[in-house]
């Protein structure tokens, strides 16, 4: 604990005279004279040597800073590079390092060995004569393990993680997670039983998603919902699939949902159906059915990419009512403009956690929710802190590589 | 010779557009043969790209990148073993033996998430979280940029309290009548930045303060934790406002998208091959 | 029936007829109609034309497919010629499959034009496969990732490669995606090495990407054909993208004129079916 404040308080030191020297050294210089150069430039100020760290960081690297020296830009204008020195001790030979352009200020050591003192010397040149040398150190190189500019990733995701694991955990132990009851189910309720008065079956789409696709799987949850409610109804329920194995899960869970409210023999596994894993022959297919067989309501759940328009125009043609849900955000435009109601993104998640109570699913969506509050709140918190003062810490800490 | 390739390229062309018009043999011929030759194209590809330089040649011919590297070095280590985790992955064709492939999958996934997650954190909330903050209020004279706001949100909530909230929201609740409040105050300072904007200032703040807006309301919109009612069911009602334009844009976009490239094709016919255009 | 409705009904291959020839006349009867430039074109643009000339290499990642080349491909070649132009030098590489041959194939095209040596001016690195390992791994030393060009050649006997390690030596990456490629660029590059990332990506993707150009974390971007066609007009070289623009323009008056005649029938048909106005909601 000492050490440590012992640390911070020669760095502190350190600190303000660099400070302070930099500030003393605003000399003017108008004294050059334009003969043959015997005049040195200046000396460079403020040098400074740190360890730098960078995302592939082995120690090896050193970076060089100072202030122009007051002949390069202005004064004499003569400064024509700066040469850097290296030496592995005060007493020890100084070894050309490299130069840097005029105007430049700072210079990345690549070569330097992990753990080694060194010191630094940089000089102004301006062609014939070289400044007074001004060396900095030691300092070494060391690697690091945690690179300090990024904690407020590191925190910000631990964060994240812990609030999905937290109602994760609730979720499994039986607590009474909150989910507002998403206006969309409503909407496929309703579209069910038009289809029931109107005698004509439901058709649900499961995207053509593969079955490790999440939308495809919460997909299958709210293919459970409607199941059951066909199956109340008697309506008949037809699911088109363009995957073998989301079509053997779709038959577990359409069946599993009639066994559930008590009608096993309504279930009729003709109707689901593998048309075809090629995308346009499976839209095709899917137009052909709502052509044919003519469903009253057309369900859209799921993955789905350039066959949607397709689907839900067809869809929109033949009459019935449509309700889409698919978190592809480049095809939810087309949902929306040819269904009757679409539920936009993470509501076909929430949705599907809403009707299943799955732990894994509600801790993911809670713990999503709770961020979009974090959210909003550090962005206001940056808001006004900005406006009081632009140059604030906080903003910067965001800001931080 | 080019020529004769081109002429295939528009009869393939031809045959693809032939769909649309209804569905037919040379379609379907066409279709097949991308799916073909994109296939063996990859394959051919991904050897020699990728299979070759980085496992055939360091395990078998112990050469990387033009260097030797010597048999049982760590280098040839690295190459050999995921590469045998790759070959893992065709266990699945054994049933028997599918789990297997899970130890390839793991990894796979486990280091993708891995490198993927904070980067995506990073771009996609933290840097987005700043820059919004810094876009509000990034006006050049705070003092100026608080007047500002201060005289926007005290005219603009009165007139819209007035005018909507009193009228069709009667609700009872406080909580209620000061989260409406609040909204139409966010929605008042846009619409006082529209009033500067006609006077004198700036664009960019206004976009800006349409962003934050926004951003704000769709949040809400996909907050699922309460009840859409009071201030929440403002913001989201705000939200989804946004979204619709949003939607409308993209879709704008995916059409000028798809018309470019039938313009692509056209031109490929009219240019490239039949030299009627130059 | 009404004419809304016969409206509503007609057969749709009349439309594709339609848009069909919309898109053909103006490649005979050009309307010249001016292509303006926006604001992320233009300093994308300017990002490239500050590039020192035969110094620290350009990083071109041609990262498209077939599917999207009449969106993408004019807008590599008007960057290559930009540069070729300009004698700054190109690295130019993909991460899709399909990129190898489309990529090669505008590096090729372009270089025919100007007086450019391969291995000093330009150089072709090839596909790996990874996406974001790639990028990553770029970072630390390019020669993790791509040991030698796409023809064999060991990175260090490319004279342009010389003193080129990792995005310290790359003053600029742009990336030409249809796909979330370029995003990639800005999580891989951008974030973690704080690398210049510039985009040239479908009107599709455009709307994704312009938070990321609020953010700066993009340094400009290219959306669609409209993008190539202003890029065009930047390097004064006009091609593929500017050919199309015309009939894109043309072709977008006669959708708006579609969409308005589609949604008056629609609701002159609504109104005739329920005259109370109520209705599906």
């Amino acid at each position: 604990m000492t050490m440590k404040l012992l640390r911070s308080l020669t760095f502190l030191a350190v600190v303000s005279l660099a400070v302070c020297a930099c500030a003393q050294d605003a000399r003017p210089d108008s004294s050059a004279a334009m003969s043959l150069d015997t005049v040195p430039p200046a000396p460079i100020t403020c040098l400074e040597a740190r360890d730098y760290v960078d995302n592939s960081d082995a120690g090896d690297k050193i970076h060089i800073t100072w202030s122009l020296s007051a002949d390069d830009g202005g004064g004499m204008s003569d400064v024509a590079s700066y040469q850097l020195w290296r030496s592995e001790g005060a007493e020890a030979g100084w070894d050309s390092l490299g130069v840097a352009a005029a105007g430049q200020t700072s210079y990345l050591d690549e070569t330097a060995e992990p753990g080694v003192d060194y010191y630094y010397g940089v000089a102004a040149f301006d062609g014939v004569n070289y400044s007074e040398q001004t060396s900095f150190g030691p300092v070494a190189g060391r690697t690091n393990f945690f690179q300090k500019t990024r904690v407020s990733v590191l925190v910000l995701m631990l964060v994240f993680f812990g609030m999905v694991l937290v109602f994760t955990k609730l979720a499994e132990r039986g607590a009474d997670l909150f989910v507002r009851r998403i206006p969309g189910l409503n909407a496929i309720e309703e579209a069910v039983g038009r289809a029931t008065e109107m005698g004509r079956p439901v058709l649900y789409v499961p995207g053509i998603g593969e079955i490790d696709n999440i939308m495809t799987i919460a997909s299958l949850t709210i293919l459970s919902h409607v199941a059951k409610i066909t199956a109340r109804y008697e309506t008949p329920l037809i699911v088109p699939t363009a995957r073998a194995v989301v079509m053997s899960a779709a038959e577990e869970v359409v069946k599993e949902a009639y066994a559930a409210v008590g009608k096993p023999d309504g279930y009729n596994p003709d109707n689901i159906r593998y048309l075809s894993d090629a995308q346009f022959a499976f839209a095709g297919a899917v137009n052909g059915i709502m052509l044919r067989e003519k469903p009253a309501a057309n369900l859209y759940m799921g993955a789905f990419w350039a066959e949607s328009l397709l689907l839900a125009e067809t869809g929109f043609e033949a009459g019935a009512i449509q309700v889409a849900g698919t978190a592809m955000v480049s095809q939810l435009p087309f949902f929306v403009t040819a269904c009757d109601f679409t539920l936009m993104g993470e509501e076909l998640y929430a949705a599907s956690a809403y009707l299943s109570r799955e732990p894994k699913l509600l801790g993911g969506l809670k713990g999503s929710d709770w961020m979009k509050v974090l959210s909003i709140t550090i962005m206001a918190t940056g808001v006004i802190i900005y406006l009081l003062n632009p140059d604030n810490a906080f903003v910067a800490w965001f800001s931080s590589q | 010779m080019t020529f004769i390739w081109t002429t295939i390229g528009a009869l393939l062309t031809l045959s693809i557009y032939s769909f649309l018009y209804k569905d037919n043999p040379f379609y379907k011929f066409a279709e097949h043969l991308v799916v073909g030759v994109s296939a063996g194209y990859y394959l051919v590809i991904y050897y020699f790209n990728f299979i070759h330089p980085n496992v055939f040649s360091p395990v078998f011919l112990l050469r990387m990148g033009g260097e030797p590297i010597g048999f049982g070095s760590f280098l040839w280590w690295m190459a050999l073993i995921p590469g045998l985790l790759g070959i893992l992955l065709y266990a699945r064709f054994f049933p028997k033996f599918a789990w297997v492939g899970r130890w390839a999958l793991g990894v796979y996934v486990g280091g993708y998430a891995g490198l993927g997650i904070s980067p995506v954190m990073q771009a996609r909330v933290i840097e987005q979280l700043r820059a919004n903050a810094v876009s509000v209020a990034g006006v050049e004279d705070p003092f100026a940029a608080m007047t500002n706001l201060a005289l926007g949100v005290v005219i603009f909530a009165a007139m819209t309290y007035l005018l909507i909230v009193k009228r069709n929201l009667g609700t009872k609740n406080l909580l209620a009548k000061i989260g409406v409040l609040l909204v139409s105050a966010v929605m008042g300072y846009a619409g006082w930045w529209v009033l500067s904007l006609i006077s004198s200032t700036g664009v960019v703040s206004l976009t800006n303060i349409l962003l934050v807006v926004g951003l704000l309301g769709t949040l809400s919109y996909f907050f699922f934790s309460m009840k859409h009612k009071g201030l929440l069911g403002g913001l989201a009602r705000v939200g989804i406002a946004f979204l619709m334009v949003g939607f409308g844009a993209s879709f704008g976009y995916t059409v000028m998208s798809r018309v470019s490239l039938l313009i692509g094709r056209v031109s490929f016919l009219l240019h490239d091959w039949l030299h009627l255009i130059d | 029936m009404s004419w809304a409705e016969k409206v509503l009904k007609v057969d749709r291959r009349w439309i594709f007829l339609a848009i069909g020839i919309a898109v053909t006349i103006p490649f005979f009867l050009p309307l010249g109609l001016p292509v303006i430039t926006t604001p992320p074109v233009q300093s994308l643009y300017d990002a490239v034309d500050e590039l020192e000339p035969n110094a620290a290499p350009l990083l071109l990642s041609i990262d498209y497919a077939p599917a999207t080349l009449p969106e993408l491909e004019p807008m590599s070649m008007a960057i290559l010629r930009h540069c070729f132009e300009k004698d700054v030098d190109v690295v130019v590489m993909t991460l899709h499959p399909a990129g190898y041959g489309l990529a090669e194939r505008a590096v090729l095209n372009a270089a025919e034009e100007y007086d450019v040596t391969y291995g000093e001016d330009f150089a072709f690195l090839g596909f790996q496969p990874g996406v974001s390992a790639v990028i990553l791994g770029m970072g630390i030393n390019i020669r993790n990732v791509f040991p030698e060009d796409a023809y064999g050649t060991p990175l260090d006997e490319l004279p342009l490669m010389q003193g080129v390690r990792n995005y310290d030596d790359i003053p600029l990456v742009i990336s030409l995606a249809g796909w979330s490629a370029a995003e990639a660029w800005v999580y891989f590059a951008y974030q973690p090495y704080r690398q210049t990332v510039g985009a040239g990506v479908t009107a599709v993707m455009a709307t994704d990407f312009y938070p990321y150009l609020n953010a700066g974390q993009l340094v400009g971007l290219l959306g669609g054909m409209r993008g190539a066609a202003e890029y065009e007009g930047l390097v004064q070289h006009p091609d593929q993208g500017t050919r199309g623009m015309d009939s894109q323009s043309v072709i977008h008056l006669l959708i708006i004129v579609l969409i308005a005649i589609g949604n008056t029938a629609y609701f002159m048909a609504r109104r005739a079916k329920a005259p109370s106005g109520g209705g599906v909601s």
